[in-house]
């Protein structure tokens, strides 16, 4: 299905008599679209058009928000750290250079924020889980049990681990785009990914073992 | 090989509920949003500083002033000294000295003109 397309007016994108142009930047996710013209909508950014950083915004929110997620834990946190990613993001567009993907370059800023938004609280900690949400396992009882049990492992995890696997095996960043964005050595964040595997299998293993 | 090990290898119920525990909002109106909220917070993070390109000046405008302010008072300081310097010297070279010489000098001679008329008459 095809995404409605959004036409964003880019200033000083062309050459010549015209000094304005039209970018067509369509909603993320679709399967027919043309990829958006992200070099050009963040140079244009860079040459101070907000409707293109908007248009940018549109486009990484989504994943940049689960960046921040997998960092500080909670939905509110989250949204703080995108929020202060996107501002630090925006201020430092004349660093940012052509040759690189964008994305990568704004997860590493919304990650650095998240990371100091974890700093400044000190603790991290974990959303509640609505009880409405869509169990995916059929005995409540059962469930309600495991989520406390990977709320607990998760606290027991050292916090890069914990941002690795769930960068990994929930959004499904690779392990050197992982290493990007968290500034690590892709080696790292594989050997972090399987020991935050090991511990929480072992701390659901326990579960099931005593049922 | 170690990802071949089953122990580092993801546990399909584990990331089931890491899925679960990290879903993003998927309401389209929460993003729509955040969106105009993010752009918000630029709109007016922007206008906050737009005074920020000067902000380099404002170090040295204030120096400026301060070197301006020291240097008004020292030469306030220098005048105001040199002032009674002058009210001084202008009082010490007064040509008070030289009056009563002279009118005391001219009242001698007029006396000694006339007791010199009345020994030779």
């Amino acid at each position: 299905m095809r995404m409605p397309a959004e036409n964003i007016l880019l200033p000083g994108a062309m050459s010549g008599v015209a000094s304005l142009a039209y970018v067509t930047v369509l909603a993320p996710n679709s399967d027919d679209r043309p990829a958006p013209d992200e070099r050009g909508l963040a140079i244009a950014a860079r040459d101070g058009s907000t409707d293109a950083f908007a248009a940018l915004v549109r486009l990484h929110q989504r994943r940049a928000y689960a960046v921040a997620r997998s960092i500080v834990g909670t939905h509110h946190d989250a949204e703080d750290a995108l929020q202060d990613g996107f501002l630090h993001a925006f201020r430092a567009l004349d660093r940012f250079r052509p040759d690189q993907a964008f994305g990568s370059w704004l997860y590493r800023i919304v990650a650095n924020a998240a990371l100091d938004l974890t700093r400044r609280r000190k603790v991290r900690s974990w959303d509640e889980l609505p009880a409405a949400i869509a169990s995916p396992f059929r005995d409540p009882g059962e469930a309600d049990e495991l989520r406390r049990r990977l709320d607990e492992a998760l606290a027991t995890l050292p916090s890069r681990q914990c941002s690795v696997v769930v960068l990994h095996d929930v959004e499904g960043f690779n392990h050197a785009e992982i290493g990007e964005i968290l500034g690590i050595p892709e080696g790292t964040a594989r050997s972090d990914l399987h020991h935050a595997r090991a511990a929480l299998r072992r701390s659901l293993g326990e579960f099931r073992r005593e049922r | 090989m170690t990802d071949e090990r089953s122990e580092f290898r993801a546990d399909e119920t584990v990331t089931r509920l890491l899925r679960e525990r990290f879903a993003p909002p998927a309401d389209d109106s929460y993003w729509h949003a955040l969106e105009v909220r993010i752009m918000a917070g630029i709109a007016g993070a922007d206008h906050d500083a737009w005074w920020q390109p000067f902000g380099g000046w404002v170090r040295t405008g204030m120096f400026a002033a301060a070197a301006s302010l020291l240097l008004t008072a020292m030469s306030l300081r220098w005048a105001g000294s040199a002032d009674a310097q002058t009210l001084y010297q202008a009082v010490a070279a007064s040509p008070v000295e030289t009056l009563p010489v002279a009118s005391e000098g001219g009242s001698a001679s007029a006396r000694e003109a006339t007791l010199e008329y009345l020994i030779t008459h």
